[in-house]
């Protein structure tokens, strides 16, 4: 291992070398100067751009493949999709396809304009500028836009329908309001599961209402 | 040709077809039919029979996958199930489990290579 030693000094070739290198540096202090100060703006900026790609790395959802990385995985239904079932999400969405069956959304729920919808509908909030053929159950808010046509039922603390909509139905805020106020309470077990059936939420929430008394 | 995307909080049960290009990136439950391109996220996890044109799967997928063009599982997918397709590729790390046929597929685009192949066969 001797030989490894000779780099840091015991070779004289090598010692007179550094201390030439070195006898030179002074000799240019100015330049010197400018270039270590150049090279810190350069390096500052070289680390934050690591640090943002590090965090950007850290934030973007496991190793993605690249032709998944660049579309994130936000839902999108295109006006192709057929479903015919039950469909649970916990993330806001539009709906552009079809669906038959239910839907139990916990956050903003919008079906678009090529949206359609035959079956009930819970959601935080609910916008339509499509069409429903069904009940929507909304636990803040329902909005019927001018493009929609709704057949059912509205049960929601805010209902809003906007001229244009084509409605057939009825509209419960009271109840709505009751029932989301109690789901608050319960919100952590089961946030969209307090919706029921109109006929039967009057009841239950008359129930729960005289057990809490 | 338009996209759809189910996000990962997605959980459907029930009958799913989508003409054009579908991700799936959720949980999704019965049966996926008429389907173009079928692409099953790495977070995508299907308990359910497939029927696309096309199939590619990331993710986990517990169910029969028939295609009427191909079928490929990557890397990172873990299947358990048969394929029926006329091009199937299975890719180094996939972990699968199940029978893969490529001759006795019902494919009605793909008729005439298959015709063509019965023919060379007999």
């Amino acid at each position: 291992m001797s030989w490894f030693k000779n780099t840091a000094g015991d070779n004289p070739h090598m010692s007179t070398q550094a201390m030439d290198s070195k006898s030179s540096q002074p000799a240019t202090p100015p330049r010197n100067e400018l270039r270590s100060s150049f090279d810190r703006a350069a390096f500052e900026r070289a680390a934050l751009e690591t640090k943002a790609a590090l965090e950007a790395k850290v934030k973007a959802p496991a190793e993605v493949k690249p032709a998944v990385e660049a579309k994130p995985l936000v839902s999108v239904f295109g006006a192709s999709l057929r479903f015919k079932g039950e469909l649970r999400a916990d993330e806001d969405f539009t709906l552009q396809g079809r669906i038959e069956g239910s839907i139990h959304h916990s956050q903003n729920l919008t079906i678009g304009s090529d949206g359609f919808v035959k079956g009930d509908s819970r959601a935080r909030n609910i916008i339509v500028d499509g069409t429903i053929d069904g009940d929507l159950y909304a636990l803040e808010s329902i909005a019927i836009r001018p493009t929609a046509k709704v057949q059912g039922n509205l049960m929601a603390p805010r209902v809003s329908i906007a001229d244009g909509a084509s409605f057939n139905g009825k509209i419960d805020m009271a109840t709505a309001a009751r029932a989301a106020r109690s789901s608050e309470d319960r919100q952590a077990a089961a946030p969209v599961e307090t919706a029921a059936p109109p006929e039967r939420a009057t009841e239950q929430v008359l129930v729960t209402g005289a057990g809490g008394a | 040709m338009s996209t759809s995307i189910l996000g990962p909080t997605i959980r459907f049960k029930g009958e799913l077809s989508c003409a054009d290009e579908l991700v799936i990136h959720g949980k999704v439950e019965g049966t996926i039919t008429r389907t173009q391109r079928l692409t099953i996220g790495r977070e995508g996890s299907i308990h359910a029979n497939i029927e696309a044109a096309q199939v590619i799967i990331e993710g986990n997928i517990e169910g029969n996958v028939r295609a009427d063009k191909s079928v490929s599982v990557t890397e990172t997918a873990t299947m358990t199930g048969n394929i029926a397709a006329p091009t199937v590729a299975i890719q180094q790390g996939a972990r699968f489990n199940g029978n893969v046929d490529m001759g006795d597929v019902k494919a009605p685009k793909a008729a005439p290579p298959m015709a063509q192949r019965a023919q060379n066969g007999a």
